[in-house]
């Protein structure tokens, strides 16, 4: 379970990276991976990073 | 969040069977030391998260739960041995009884099992911190600040968002790196176009005139503007040739590459200067610490105030040795940090002159592929795989400290073979008959056509890592700056919240009381306010007693900012004995009055203290256990429930005796307890031992004198209502005080000569009855209040008792 601190962090790097040009999806991937109980591997991310900004991939 | 109602405690550590009724009420267990106090907390630990926290850490090798969690007469019975706490859920009322065996800690048995108790149980396992000792408090004020940063952070349970920084750090230190990586092989590919049509810069009217040139002489129609995407062949049929290389221009690759591999020169140099900038800084052993810690030395001398190192609190004998030692070591960082300097510029200096080797070597291996013979292709394979594994060893300083071993010239420098080979490739390209015009401005063509195709590649490539690398430093960067704005306020509202709770403790000696909590790199430094004389490490002033109630208002301020109105209960073993005796109804009021929805569990072994406790209203009379010895045979031999319940149990039993002990007990407990909260007078022991009587005397004359006062008090304002209450309470003290006295000459001989042997419970049955009418004069009628009437104010303004059903007024108009 999220403690009241984490997720008052969590809401507020949620509402400023709406604000910004990341994308949606790597927005809420980051907020359910930090709400998990595991957090995700460096490489996943780094992963969600390069599928998600820039020209995607056809 | 859940509270506690009923323990059950089983052969599980000093205990053998015990019962403790705690009804989500605070409670206090309290008997010397030895008594078995601390069994409870373990069992309440044990319950609640499967373990025992004082079982752990630092003196505790080779004592283990399983071994030693059993009572010693279990301990070949581990099964024997467990715990059934009675849990309520404060949200809904509901209750359910947690069972854990020592055998399987981990398996917690819930009667009934239902998902929102266990997700309740779960929550409360993740909370080892709401069951602490005085040893675990205390580090939270006496810790070096990188210890206490680590004991704070723990208990706030901020390692989740350590661990979450520290992963989009490195996430985004990886993308970066991927970002270097294309953006170098873009500079390749353009500087290896660039070579091709001998220009300096892309300058579009440079590529044109030399793409142009050779189209012309294959009669294609000129390029008027040439882009990224340009075809550079574009309009040639496909003609079957028997090479795409373009003679000349592979002359000039080949040859270029021998003489990088006969003149080493500047590699040898860039290498040299490596090697000697490693050796200069093998050379200080305490360097890379040094260059590791100079921030940190550079924070101490700004906090320098006393001669008590702000990083790490050892004293030294004067600040001037203090301010000199971390002056020299700031000295030496300096040296260090221009070692590190000098590393990190040869290192660059290095990559730069290997990267070119590889860019030419790689030019050279197709050429290699059509006219060498079949070995030397895996052979320049194979050499640029060791110069790039070289190239990626000399990112960082860390990187090319870590590959100071494996360093060597071998590098750089040709196998014999490879030299032989490529001279002799170069001597068979330049005995190749020229090129007609056309095939050397066709395979000039193809060459350009296919390096421009890798420009193409790469600039794409840059773009995509661009936006990635680009995302993490944001996604990074935001997540820093909420976190670091969370805690700043976290740390400030701690600091304020703890600076206001000590200053309640402590209103009337330290009411200005304030404390500063300053992150920095790592640690946590906590300075407080010493009687308005500057800002101090705690314990650089404070005395023990004041170090220990900083510790509980700190931890206090942290768990509440922790769970907020989660926070519902806390058991704290001896932890409150840490406040000085003077200042312990400031506490007690304190805990009532800012937590008032929390369930504290306390223990201590001060039987005065636990009455505090009672009449400041913290516990109620039911809300007891008093453990009074400990055998290994029996365990605790404690005593719950209200005191008259018991002496009435004893006279069903018709034990006098023990009736009148305890009765004499309550009686002098209480009359020391009314004499405080009144103010009586008794002559001073210095042994602090009181007789009863005196203290009887002593509450007896002050509370006449007060009911005088409130007399004179009620007719100058003219109050009837008030004139009357007080002639009533003075009535019934003037009936019930005789009684009582009549009755005292009995209490004494008979409970000190243990004459009750021959006295029947009728014989004792009015002195009890008068004693309970004479404390009945200090308490309101309210049962639920619990507490003896006091005097506020100086003079005296009031007698009331603490829910203000009792009160009158003692200043006259």
């Amino acid at each position: 379970m999220i403690t009241p601190l984490e997720q008052e962090i969590i809401d507020k790097f949620q509402k400023q990276l709406d604000g910004s040009p990341v994308s949606e999806t790597i927005t809420a991937s980051l907020v359910a991976s930090f709400s998990s109980d595991k957090l995700p591997t460096v490489e996943s991310v780094a992963e969600l990073f390069r599928s998600e900004s820039g020209e995607k991939e056809v | 969040m859940i509270q506690l109602e009923h323990l059950k405690i089983v052969e599980f550590r000093g205990i053998r069977s015990i019962e403790i009724p705690l009804n989500s009420k605070s409670f206090v267990v309290h008997g010397p030391n030895g008594s078995g106090k601390s069994g409870v907390v373990d069992a309440l630990d044990f319950a609640l998260t499967g373990s025992i926290g004082r079982l752990a850490g630092a003196g505790m090798r080779g004592v283990s739960l399983a071994k030693h969690g059993p009572h010693v007469h279990k301990r070949d019975d581990a099964g024997a041995s467990y715990v059934e706490l009675t849990v309520k859920d404060t949200a809904t009322g509901k209750t359910a009884k947690l069972t854990r065996n020592v055998t399987k800690p981990t398996e917690a048995k819930l009667t009934p099992e239902t998902p929102e108790m266990r997700a309740l149980i779960v929550e409360a396992q993740r909370h080892p911190e709401l069951t602490l000792s005085r040893r675990e408090i205390i580090k939270y004020v006496v810790s070096k600040p990188a210890d206490r940063a680590q004991e704070i952070q723990a208990l706030l349970q901020l390692d989740k968002l350590d661990a979450f920084r520290k992963m989009l750090k490195t996430a985004s230190g990886k993308t970066s790196t991927e970002y270097k990586n294309a953006k170098q092989e873009r500079e390749a590919a353009e500087q290896s176009f660039k070579s091709h049509l001998g220009i300096a810069q892309l300058l579009e009217s440079e590529l044109t005139r030399e793409i142009n040139e050779r189209r012309k002489l294959l009669d294609l129609n000129p390029l008027e503007t040439i882009t990224i995407d340009t075809d550079l062949l574009s309009g040639s049929k496909t003609v079957k040739s028997s090479s795409t290389i373009n003679v000349k221009a592979a002359i000039i690759e080949v040859d270029s590459v021998v003489e990088s591999i006969a003149n080493t020169d500047e590699l040898s140099r860039a290498y040299s200067d490596l090697v000697e900038k490693l050796a200069a800084l093998a050379q200080e052993p305490t360097a890379l610490d040094i260059i590791r810690h100079r921030g940190l030395v550079e924070k101490g001398i700004e906090s320098l105030e006393s001669n008590i190192c702000p990083l790490c609190d050892t004293e030294w004998d004067t600040l001037e040795a203090l301010t000199a030692h971390l002056t020299e070591k700031l000295a030496r960082s300096e040296a260090a940090k221009l070692l590190r300097t000098g590393v990190l510029e040869a290192g660059s200096a290095y990559k730069i002159q290997l990267r070119g080797l590889r860019e030419a070597i790689r030019r050279v291996s197709p050429i290699a592929t059509v006219h060498a013979d079949d070995e030397l292709p895996p052979l320049l394979t194979a050499w640029t795989d060791k110069i790039t594994e070289a190239i990626g060893k000399l990112d960082t300083f860390d990187d090319i400290v870590a590959s100071t071993e494996t360093l060597s010239d071998n590098t750089f420098k040709a196998s014999p073979a490879i030299v032989t080979k490529l001279e002799a490739l170069s001597t068979k390209l330049h005995d190749m008959p020229d090129q007609s015009q056309e095939q050397d401005a066709r395979t000039f063509l193809t060459v350009a056509k296919e390096r421009w195709t890798r420009v193409r590649i790469a600039r794409t490539a840059e773009a995509k890592s661009e936006a990635v690398s680009q995302t993490a430093t944001t996604v990074y960067d935001t997540y820093c700056t909420v976190t670091d704005d969370a805690l700043s306020a976290l740390y400030s509202s701690v600091e304020a919240e703890f600076s206001s709770y000590y200053q309640r403790v402590n209103s009337d000696d330290e009411g200005k009381f304030k404390a500063q909590l300053v992150p920095a790199a790592g640690s946590l430094d906590l300075k407080v306010d010493f009687y308005g004389q500057g800002m101090f490490p705690p314990t650089a002033y404070h005395s023990e007693g004041h170090q220990d109630g900083m510790g509980v208002c700190l931890y206090l301020a942290l768990v509440k900012r922790l769970l907020g109105t989660n926070f519902r209960y806390a058991v704290l073993d001896d932890v409150v004995m840490s406040i000085d005796k003077n200042h312990r109804r400031q506490f007690c009021e304190l805990l009532i009055q800012e937590f008032p929805e929390v369930q504290f569990i306390i223990t201590t072994h001060d039987e005065i203290w636990a009455r505090q406790m009672q009449s400041a209203g913290l516990v109620t009379a039911r809300s007891q256990a008093r453990f009074y010895g400990w055998t290994v045979d029996s365990g605790p031999l404690a005593e719950q429930n209200d005191i008259w319940e018991r002496i009435e149990a004893d006279l069903e039993a018709e034990d006098v005796p023990a009736a009148a002990h305890k009765l004499r007990r309550r009686l002098e407990a209480a009359a020391a307890d009314i004499a405080d909260s009144i103010g009586g007078k008794v002559p001073f022991h210095a042994d602090g031992n009181y007789a009863l009587s005196e203290l009887l005397d002593a509450v007896k004359g002050k509370h006449r004198d007060l009911l005088k006062l409130a007399a004179a008090s009620a007719k100058s304002w003219g109050n009837t209502a008030d004139e009357e209450k007080v002639s009533n309470l003075q009535t019934q003290r003037n009936t019930i005080v005789p009684d009582q006295q009549s009755e005292m000459w009995i209490i004494n001989p008979l409970v000190h000569n243990n004459d009750w042997a021959t006295s029947t419970v009728a014989d004792f049955r009015p002195v009890l009855d008068a004693s309970r009418d004479f404390l009945d004069l200090f308490t309101c009628e309210n049962a639920n209040c619990g507490s003896w009437i006091n005097v506020s104010g100086f003079p005296p303004e009031t007698l009331r008792c603490k829910c203000g059903q009792y009160s009158v007024n003692l200043v006259k108009k």
